[in-house]
């Protein structure tokens, strides 16, 4: 899984600045910061609202469903991550609410932004009233009787392939294509009807037709939405390869032990008698059929899993997979390692190169503190043999 | 020269755009799009001023407050302001005005604009999280929840809509 | 009880590292936007010797902001009769003192230069205001002057300006223990900085259109020098020494990231620019809306520079 990136908080935050732009920007230019075009959605002539709504549902769900099916992002890791869970009682009471709020004001909590930055006082006074009511709220939604309605009908994340009893390896995908399905469908009904109602539409009302653009949008979609069929479709070694672990190489593991290793997290899934008597600095012994009980699925991404086996890890474990975070594999495992770090090196023969010499100085210096016994120290270094002819004679003034 | 405000992009096309901007949040993320905790943050920065031993000790208040999602959620709204005004201004749509149907004054509009606002507020807070990112962000990610909003919230809005025609038509 | 304190809160036992609050950013944003207003009020009456009454009156502006920024820093001073003292030596070594001094040539130097300004009917009504308080003869004298002596007070003006401007940077880099501050690029930085937010503040106001053409064309290039020197301020740091590079760090990567790339890089420079540009090239309607950004921006470099030194 190489997405998401994951920046560190003060750059995500200027990447936030960034995206929070290009947000802005096509908010506006939809026509989402106007309240009568938004409003309009509800009288049946403009269905704007809805068109640019669930084709950016849409094209993100795509977007994602074909990264998982290339190998480079999980659906249901990037969903858990992202979503919070579902409260089925307050969000469908929240709904019909947050639809009173949106015909009365004119406009949701985002575009209310837009519209105040474009100068609409009436976008102002819907932000000055969310801010209220998020407070209001947020002083109720703990206290004994509201928590009870507030934390009603706890699903945790529950997605609609699970409702549908569809397996989670193929479900996203499947439910992606019926989505889109749906969605086309939907936008050649909006079309008819705001066709049909055009006859009488009030004068004011600017309907959006899709015209030759929207034909290409509804054609792309459902490519993509094939597309996504056919990575599932595809030989699975893909999504296995997306989801296996980088290798990690002993030296990299063990320069990272010494450098960072608040950012690791290393978990030793040798058998326990053998990893208790041996192991890096650091791991948590986990034999590797109690790796589901570390729940890591539900972990803080933070660290970098680092997954220690005897040898080479055939495949990334189940449990591992579903960790947010990046999920690295010891490159030979437990051997590689005991190899590399615990056994003094060979000392370099005399004369050798000075890039063998500081290989050995740096392999001795791991392998000491790795065991706690320092090395011989490596045999005195034979000064450089005199290169070209040297100048006779010597003294200051000679020359 | 002088601009149809009138005039916006293809629906399907501002749609995908708008989706690809999600998608990008998604892939650097790991996280969608959102607005009203950036509401609920600057609501929190006022309560700072006025009463500052009463946010740190309101659970929901002091989770928001320390919460690093929402600080994100600040300043992509930042920037969402930014490319809204750079937006509205190249379309020919900045200018300060109220926006409303032709049968209502001013100030019930903006009495509405702030009362809708209030109700949204709260029924935001309650979804845990809004339009964006309950529904465009949870929705994108298949989340029972978000759907079962989504429709709710075209619920709500055709169900009133009759009651509220005075304000729009 | 600062005795009984042990949990090291205290004053007494820790000598306060962060001592300049909002007074010092606020003195420094109106100070350069002073400086900047009377570089280009001496540049336009170079160019336009016919020009909008808005931006005659403007001139006064740069009197009326400096007040402004030194009642702020007044506030931040703890000895508030020691100011006296500025006035009765000049340290060449210190730019407290140099500041001091150049303080006392804005007034002189950009009131004779706003007089001299106005045309025949605004004269008048500012002779008449004046007179009120008794000062109308004073009004009428200066602005005889600053008739016949016009050219060589532009001059003036507009070299007290770029001292003024350097000065607001020098303030801070002369401060050479904080490592954020000790780079020769602030003074330049400061300068141009307070150019473009002089220009914005123009901006603001009912020119016509030519001067705004004109002002607006000023006020692109000093956003473009300013980001470059911001580049290179930062470049300057990270390669100088672990210090700087520390300290670079604070606005790359560090607790001030955020904000300074948010308010400063594209809310204060890049935001403004392309709008600005745009206003240009697709031959849009004046708006407020990017001189108020530049503004903000402005008052947002001075003051996360001024918090970030001292963090």
């Amino acid at each position: 899984m190489t997405f998401p990136i994951l920046p560190p908080f003060e750059l995500g935050l200027v990447a936030a600045v960034l995206i929070g732009f290009g947000f802005g920007f096509v908010l506006e230019r939809a026509g989402f910061g106007r309240a009568n075009k938004l409003a309009a959605q509800f009288y049946g002539e403009d269905m704007t609202v809805f068109k640019v709504m669930f084709s950016a549902i849409v094209t993100a769900m795509l977007g994602v469903v074909l990264a998982s099916a290339l190998g480079l992002a999980d659906f249901k890791a990037l969903a858990d991550h992202a979503v919070s869970g579902t409260y089925l009682v307050p969000m469908v009471a929240g709904g019909f609410l947050l639809g009173a709020g949106f015909i009365v004001s004119g406009y949701c909590p985002g575009t209310s932004f837009v519209a105040m930055a474009s100068g609409k006082l009436d976008g102002l006074m819907t932000v000055l009233g969310v801010i209220v009511g998020q407070v209001l709220w947020a002083e109720l939604e703990w206290r004994p009787g509201f928590a009870t309605f507030h934390n009603a009908g706890d699903l945790g994340n529950f997605y609609l392939w699970e409702l549908f009893h569809l397996s989670p390896r193929s479900g996203p995908y499947v439910v992606a294509l019926a989505v889109t399905a749906m969605a086309v469908g939907c936008f050649v009904g909006a079309e008819k009807l705001e066709r049909v109602l055009a006859g009488r539409s009030h004068p004011g009302a600017v309907p959006t037709p899709a015209g030759r653009p929207g034909r290409f949008v509804f054609a792309g979609l459902a490519v993509a939405a094939a597309l996504g069929l056919v990575g599932l479709a595809a030989p699975t070694v893909a999504r296995e390869g997306g989801r296996a672990p980088t290798g990690l190489a002993p030296l990299a593991l063990a320069r990272r032990v010494f450098d960072e290793p608040w950012k690791l997290r290393i978990v030793d899934l040798r058998p326990m008698e053998a990893c208790s008597a041996k192991r890096i600095p650091g791991a948590e012994c986990v034999p590797q059929d109690k790796l589901g009980t570390l729940g890591l699925a539900d972990a803080s991404p933070g660290r970098d899993l680092v997954l220690v086996g005897a040898a080479e890890l055939p495949a990334m474990p189940e449990a591992a997979a579903a960790y947010p975070g990046r999920v690295y594999a010891l490159e030979g495992g437990f051997a590689a390692w005991e190899a590399f770090a615990l056994t003094p090196p060979a000392p370099p023969a005399p004369g050798a190169p000075a890039s063998d010499l500081e290989a050995y100085r740096l392999r001795a210096g791991i392998q000491a503190a790795m065991t706690g016994m320092k090395a011989a120290p490596p045999p005195p270094v034979p000064a450089a043999a005199p290169g070209g002819p040297r100048k006779a004679g010597g003294g200051g003034c000679s020359g | 020269m002088q601009r149809n405000p009138d005039k916006f992009w293809n629906p399907y096309l501002a749609g995908v755009a708008l989706g690809l901007v999600l998608f990008t949040s998604f892939l650097v993320m790991g996280s969608g799009l959102g607005a009203s905790g950036a509401s609920l943050r600057a609501g929190i920065a006022a309560l700072e001023v006025f009463a500052p031993s009463h946010v740190a000790s309101t659970p929901s208040l002091a989770r928001a407050e320390a919460s690093p999602h929402v600080t994100w959620l600040v300043f992509e709204i930042f920037g969402a302001l930014l490319g809204g005004v750079v937006a509205a201004y190249t379309s020919g749509r900045l200018r300060g005005e109220v926006l409303k149907g032709p049968r209502i004054g001013n100030g019930a509009r903006l009495a509405l604009a702030l009362a809708g606002g209030v109700l949204m507020g709260a029924a935001a807070k309650m979804t845990r999280g809004c339009t964006s990112g309950q529904a465009l962000s949870g929705g994108a990610l298949l989340s029972v929840g978000a759907w079962a909003f989504m429709f709710s919230v075209f619920g709500g809005g055709y169900a009133l809509a009759w009651f509220l025609r005075r304000e729009w038509r | 009880m600062t005795e009984l304190d042990l949990a090291r809160h205290s004053r007494l036992i820790d000598p306060q590292l962060h001592v300049w609050g909002w007074e010092v950013p606020v003195y420094l944003f109106l100070g350069g936007m002073a400086a900047g207003l009377m570089i280009v009020t001496s540049l336009l009456a170079a160019r336009r010797p016919e020009r909008s009454p808005a931006a005659r009156w403007l001139a006064f502006a740069a009197p009326v902001l400096v007040s402004v920024g030194m009642g702020a820093l007044f506030l931040d001073l703890a000895h508030k009769l020691h100011i006296a003292r500025f006035y009765l030596a000049l340290r060449p070594s210190s730019p407290m003192s140099w500041g001091a001094w150049i303080l006392v040539a804005v007034y002189p130097v950009s009131l004779l230069v706003a007089l001299g300004g106005l045309d025949e009917a605004q004269a008048a009504r500012a002779a008449a205001l004046a007179g009120r308080v008794g000062l109308g003869g004073l009004v009428r004298t200066a602005r005889a002057y600053a008739l016949r002596r016009a050219p060589a007070l532009l001059r003036a003006n507009l070299w007290v300006g770029v001292a003024l401007g350097v000065y607001t940077g020098v303030l801070l880099s002369t401060l050479g223990a904080r490592a954020l501050w000790s780079s020769a690029l602030l003074g330049p930085l400061f300068l141009v900085s307070g150019l473009s937010t002089g220009a914005a503040f123009l901006l603001l106001f009912g020119l016509d259109a030519d001067e705004r053409r004109l002002v607006a064309r000023w006020d692109r290039a000093a956003i473009t020098v300013e980001a470059a020197l911001i580049v290179l301020f930062l470049v300057g740091l990270s390669t100088g020494g672990a210090a700087g590079h520390a300290a670079a760090g604070l606005l790359l990567g560090g607790p001030f990231t955020a904000q300074f790339f948010a308010l400063v890089v594209f809310g204060g420079l890049a935001v403004p620019l392309l709008m600005e540009t745009l206003e240009v090239r697709l031959h849009l309607g004046a708006t407020r809306v990017a001189p108020a950004l530049v503004l903000a921006g402005g008052l947002a470099l001075r003051w996360i520079l001024v918090a970030a030194g001292q963090a």
